[in-house]
């Protein structure tokens, strides 16, 4: 009697009865043309929130010159609809685009954006901004140990939450069939975290200035997006592909350091030169900077990662030429 | 299939599966090494520079203490230096380090008398709350604790007035009496004590 295991799946994890192997990674037939296909709503779901985040932005700006003194509940309620509003777009545009799909857009999504949202109230917050009081340390010390502390600790435990909340929660459920569901989850995971910590800054705050205190959260929004997108990728590839072993340490090394510059230059650019025509802060340095590296980072993820399934698509193909 | 790490059963299939090829293995494993790495370097740096501290040093009344870093210290007033926490809120944790002359008749309650006169005028609410002799390294000193209602004088400012703890440490030195103050919020002044012990441990005179 024959004791190896039986070939199966990646995705699926079904005997196979015909193997097919791509990456060195064994698929049903299904699943060898599927993990290559793209995923349109999540492109168009983050364009639209980043296109919405700007508009956000520009209401703000039109906010603050028209009611300077509102009371604390209307600045309260305004934050917390700052804190909110990029990711329900992201999810209304996602889900009624994905509607279209014939498989539509995976329940899980919402799982792992609730799992995120927890993650950071319940592990990352303690952890960060009461055991190791990492804000107290990073306003009293020096700029180069604010930038190595921003990557070394901020970075790479953010980046860590948001790998983990992927790898362990969607690596293997027969859900995440392409490459680009690695982005869709990671993106679900990053909106999650993001809006659980700026919405306990804004609880914390009570109540935030129309201007600076709401531009910090649509910055910190770009921080975690952009680290997301790039987590989403590597597992996304690694999933369907069989890499060396570094690659995702090397994935997130990268999203750790783009998530702690991005916290990093968020603060520190924002101290502008103190004179008479300037109280030496604006946040408008730190937020200009987040979205270029944010849409520059949606850039290069999604050109590579079309132009991979591309590549993959046409090899599939003259394979079954 | 002899990278075959992980397996589990599909209903229905009723056959062992198995995905995670020694590399996810390895993967998987660096990942949580590299972050946990990370982290810990940034906690040692954070860790160092928390106790990293500054030096004051004072050549015309010849004295030198350290402080931590990041206090900004003042010396405009009536005392030596007073250095305080700039990032402490709402009642900015300080140390102060005053001279007073000491004639070789006058004792500490002298000095300490002298300071709670002058501080029931100047701070709302002040009442001392122990006078202790101590000993510390061979060091002789007297310990005063006093408390007073820190409130902003501006009647427009919705801040609550808070209630701070003091504590003078007097060391008598020939013809002058060196006074070490530290004050803090109430709320905080236990866990920033240590701060103005380490301070007064370097104290140099």
């Amino acid at each position: 009697m024959d004791s190896t295991p039986a070939a199966t799946c990646t995705v699926c994890g079904r005997v196979l009865a015909t193997r097919y192997e791509y990456g060195s990674r064994l698929y049903c037939d299904a699943h060898l043309h599927r993990f290559a296909e793209d995923i349109r709503p999540v492109w168009r779901a983050s364009v639209t929130a980043l296109g919405f985040s700007i508009l956000i932005i520009v209401g703000l700006v039109i906010v603050s010159q028209l009611s300077p003194d509102a009371s604390d509940f209307a600045r309260l309620l305004v934050s917390i609809t700052v804190a909110l509003l990029p990711a329900g777009i992201w999810f209304l545009t996602l889900f009624r685009s994905g509607a279209r799909l014939p498989s539509g857009i995976p329940n899980s999504v919402i799982i792992i954006f609730v799992v995120s949202a927890l993650i950071a109230a319940a592990i990352t917050r303690p952890f960060l901004f009461e055991f190791v009081n990492l804000d107290d340390w990073l306003g009293r010390t020096t700029p180069i140990n604010r930038f190595v502390g921003n990557v070394l600790v901020n970075g790479f435990f953010h980046s860590f939450m948001l790998y983990a909340v992927v790898r362990y929660a969607t690596w293997n459920s027969p859900t995440f069939e392409r490459r680009v569901d690695g982005i869709l989850f990671a993106l679900a995971a990053g909106w999650g975290y993001l809006t659980m910590l700026n919405l306990l800054f804004v609880f914390d705050q009570h109540a935030l200035s129309f201007l600076n205190g709401n531009l910090r959260l649509i910055t910190q929004m770009c921080a975690f997006i952009a680290p997301s997108l790039i987590i989403g990728y590597v597992i996304g590839r690694n999933k369907f592909e069989d890499f060396a072993f570094y690659y995702l340490s090397g994935g997130l090394v990268v999203a750790a350091g783009v998530n702690g510059l991005l916290l990093y230059a968020s603060n520190e650019l924002n101290n502008t030169r103190l004179n008479l025509a300037q109280d030496g802060f604006s946040p408008w340095p730190g937020l200009v900077v987040s979205l270029i590296v944010t849409i520059l980072t949606y850039a290069i993820i999604s050109g590579l990662l079309r132009r991979h399934n591309a590549l993959t698509r046409a090899r599939l193909e003259h394979v079954g030429d | 299939m002899t990278d075959t790490t992980r397996r589990w059963r599909v209903p229905g299939s009723g056959e062992a599966v198995s995905h995670l090829t020694r590399n996810d293995r390895f993967s998987a494993i660096l990942v949580v090494i590299v972050t946990l790495t990370a982290i810990s370097l940034g906690l040692v740096i954070r860790q160092r520079n928390v106790s990293q501290v500054w030096g004051y040093a004072s050549r015309e009344a010849g004295i030198e203490a350290a402080y931590p870093a990041g206090w900004l210290s003042d010396e405009e007033g009536p005392y030596l230096v007073r250095l305080r926490d700039p990032k402490s809120r709402p009642f900015k944790t300080q140390i102060t380090i005053t001279i007073m002359p000491a004639s070789s008749s006058s004792s500490v309650r002298n000095v300490l008398d002298a300071l709670t006169i002058q501080r029931s005028v100047d701070l709302p609410a002040y009442r001392v709350l122990n006078i202790t002799e101590r000993s510390s390294g061979g060091l002789n000193f007297t310990e005063m604790d006093f408390a007073f209602v820190n409130a902003d004088p501006n009647p427009f400012a919705q801040i609550l007035p808070v209630v701070v703890l003091g504590t003078d440490l007097v060391i008598i030195d020939g013809d002058r009496a060196i006074v070490a103050t530290f004050m803090d919020e109430q709320s905080t002044y236990p866990e920033n004590l240590p701060v103005f012990q380490r301070f007064f441990a370097s104290l140099r005179y």
